[in-house]
């Protein structure tokens, strides 16, 4: 200030001094915020956040095979979870598994001598049995009735497995034998 | 000169409002919907066929029953779940066939997500799909993992 030769120093009104000494020194920068310091709660929200959004999954892997299994399934023993059983059907298609221990199952098509591999081959050999527009020399038609028949013993995983294989060769009249 | 410039150098900040709107937000979405999920579909494996046909489960008017696991004894099962609350022990095929037929009386089209475990043996899982038969249910689901291909 002393270096600016030009400058008056003017004295101010002596009301003035009074009313605003603090501003004209200490200018509005100084002026406190009252703020408050949120940075842990952040850290523990984010932390919160990734774990949900790792952790949630939505089951959007799984689905449903839907077994609105309709009258007349399978048929005397061999019906478990058939609804309406007005008669028994004439001729039911039993499927056989069989656990041969871990994750080993063998699958046997009833009457025809058929033991596919694996329910791929069981898949084959059901469309290619199935009687329908593009397959008119077939044996069964779509609503022919079929029993799965499990082994006490075999896993779950497997009677499901089949179960598909059946539903994905468009037959609609699948049924679940109980546990022999 | 030097000192008085260090003093007035500008504080930088970010104004974080929003993106903590957005996660709390986000946070609150997360906890009530996984917990929303957990209730009625306990973890576990279920089955996974070759060329999966199942489908995304549509939510109407159903309930879910869950056959869980034993982990010490592969193939057993634990205990039977009914809906989001009621656990039963695994033989108690006679009182699931009450409660479904409770559920069947209340609403008559209601169908039933029988969903259990892979490694199960099947004459764990077969008194369960008599039960749900000799309850009259007649609209009854398989859940399985859906063909990722």
């Amino acid at each position: 200030m002393s270096t600016n030769p030009a400058q008056t120093f003017e004295l101010p009104d002596p009301s003035t001094i009074v009313e605003e000494p603090v501003r004209r020194r200490r200018h509005a920068v100084t002026i406190r915020v009252a703020a408050l310091n949120i940075t842990s709660m952040m850290d523990l929200v984010l932390n919160l956040l990734l774990f949900f959004v790792l952790t949630a999954n939505f089951s959007i892997s799984e689905g449903s095979l839907p077994a609105d299994l309709p009258a007349g399934t399978g048929g005397g023993a061999g019906a478990a979870l058939t609804v309406n059983q007005p008669k028994p059907p004439e001729n039911p298609l039993v499927i056989s598994l069989r656990s041969f221990g871990g994750n080993n199952v063998a699958i046997t098509v009833e009457g025809t001598g058929t033991t596919p591999r694996d329910f791929e081959e069981l898949f084959e050999k059901l469309k290619g049995w199935q009687n329908n527009d593009q397959n008119v020399s077939g044996i069964y038609k779509a609503d022919n009735p079929i029993v799965i028949r499990p082994d006490r013993d075999v896993l779950w995983n497997h009677v499901v497995d089949c179960f598909n294989s059946v539903v994905r060769a468009r037959y609609t009249n699948v049924g679940f034998a109980p546990s022999n | 000169m030097a000192r008085r410039k260090k003093v007035e150098l500008p504080k930088t900040e970010l104004n974080i409002t929003s993106m903590m709107d957005l996660v709390l937000n986000l946070l609150t979405f997360f906890v009530l919907c996984s917990n929303l999920a957990m209730a009625e579909l306990p973890p576990m494996e279920p089955p996974q066929p070759t060329k999966s046909k199942a489908r995304p489960t549509e939510a109407v008017n159903k309930f879910t029953i869950n056959i869980l696991p034993n982990k010490s004894s592969p193939g057993d099962a634990l205990s039977i779940k009914f809906g989001s609350s009621i656990e039963l022990p695994r033989d108690a095929a006679g009182e699931l066939t009450a409660l479904i037929a409770a559920e069947k009386a209340k609403s008559p089209d209601v169908g039933v997500d029988l969903r259990a475990d892979r490694s199960l043996r099947y004459d764990q899982v077969a008194p369960v799909m008599a039960a749900i038969k000799a309850s009259g249910v007649t609209r009854i689901n398989v859940v399985a993992q859906i063909d990722q291909n």
